[in-house]
């Protein structure tokens, strides 16, 4: 702890916090220059920008990270802080818990087994595929999952960002395709397969929409941890 | 009831209501943080298969359903959090760079993942949900 209080140390943490804000803030301007453009999700961006700052003023990338523990210490509590929001929307879960339930269960055994077999099939290593399975979990969630389970986090949180982005941009026009209009089966399906992303572009659709598939963002995070250790051992 | 707003809708309203009290304000951080802290205390000596923030939004979650009047007194904390979150990601995500020859060495998984994976699970989601809806005879609105 006192190792944090070295003015040194602590001037490192202020810089690096404020480079990271910095570069957040940059790139939600630019999104919103764009139109809100789905493929410029401010998290790629910003990931991107810090990173090349890196590589080009010659900082390693483990001394900035030590370095930003403020911004990456508060991933904990905000993980926790999902269950505010989420508790308000279980009162939906009372009247259809079973069909919602059998949606959410498939789903989430779909998208981590699918994930296991797929990267394995093709030449994907141990690493990889356990940094891919909790791909379709909200990020902080995935990272978890991915670090428990022995994968990269970093490498989660990439994929988690271009699930994110691919599910936004073609869920709502295969739904369509299918013939699903109902709202609630929209919702739900993007909260299961794109997380957050898919749950902003369905609360862009309406706002029952949207409120499903937060529920399901949150419960597939549950879902998805309780069910991955045991599918790890069976398909790896 | 204000919370039942997902925190992702676009116009960010959630998140701009009034903070309350300094009083409140800590009290919300405090509520946060010793879930946060119950929660990882519980996953290492318990030694369960959920991360230990994971196990704390379970926990907090549990609570909530008991006494969902908390909810609203723990907003201060959790819209900020919420509303701030994607900043948290970005020192994981600018390993990006660092990562990008192993990215481009296996682009092939990661990209079939991320393409044939989400649209299988989309459509698994609500394949089923149609399915058992249509079995039990009941409408996605009473």
């Amino acid at each position: 702890m006192s190792a944090w209080l070295q003015p040194e140390a602590l001037g490192a943490a202020v810089l690096a916090c404020l480079a990271t804000l910095m570069a957040y803030i940059l790139a939600q301007g630019l999104q919103r220059k764009a139109g809100n453009a789905v493929l410029l999700q401010p998290l790629l961006i910003s990931s991107l920008v810090v990173g090349l700052a890196l590589a080009g003023l010659g900082i390693g990338y483990a001394p900035y990270f030590d370095a930003a523990w403020p911004v990456h210490g508060l991933l904990g509590p905000a993980t926790v802080a999902l269950a505010v929001p989420l508790a308000g929307q279980l009162g939906r879960l009372r009247r259809l818990w079973l069909p919602v339930g059998a949606g959410l269960l498939a789903g989430n055994l779909a998208a981590a087994a699918s994930a296991l077999l797929l990267t394995r099939c093709l030449g994907g290593d141990r690493l990889l595929a356990l940094s891919l399975a909790p791909k379709s979990t909200t990020t902080p969630i995935a990272m978890a999952l991915s670090q428990r389970l022995g994968g990269d986090p970093s490498l989660t949180a990439v994929v988690v960002v271009l699930t994110g982005i691919l599910g936004a941009a073609l869920g709502p026009w295969v739904l369509t395709r299918m013939g699903v209009f109902d709202p609630a089966v929209r919702g739900l399906a993007l909260g299961v397969s794109c997380h957050g992303i898919g749950t902003a572009t369905a609360a862009q659709e309406s706002e029952e929409c949207g409120a499903w598939s937060g529920l399901a963002m949150g419960l597939s995070g549950v879902l998805t941890a309780l069910l991955l250790p045991g599918l790890v051992r069976l398909l790896l | 009831m204000p919370s039942a707003k997902t925190p992702q809708s676009q116009d960010g309203s959630w998140y701009r209501r009034p903070t309350g009290s300094l009083k409140a304000q800590a009290l919300a951080w405090l509520g946060v943080l010793m879930a946060w802290q119950a929660g990882q205390w519980l996953a290492s000596s318990l030694g369960l298969p959920l991360p230990g923030a994971l196990c704390g939004m379970v926990l907090l979650l549990g609570l909530l359903a008991l006494r969902p009047a908390w909810a609203d007194r723990l907003e201060p904390a959790a819209r900020p959090l919420l509303a701030f979150m994607p900043i948290f990601f970005v020192p994981a995500g600018a390993k990006l760079v660092v990562l990008a020859p192993r990215l481009q060495q296996s682009w092939l998984p990661i990209l079939a993942v991320v393409v044939l994976s989400t649209l299988l699970a989309l459509c698994v989601t609500a394949w089923t949900l149609r399915l058992v809806l249509a079995a039990t005879g009941k409408e996605s609105r009473p």
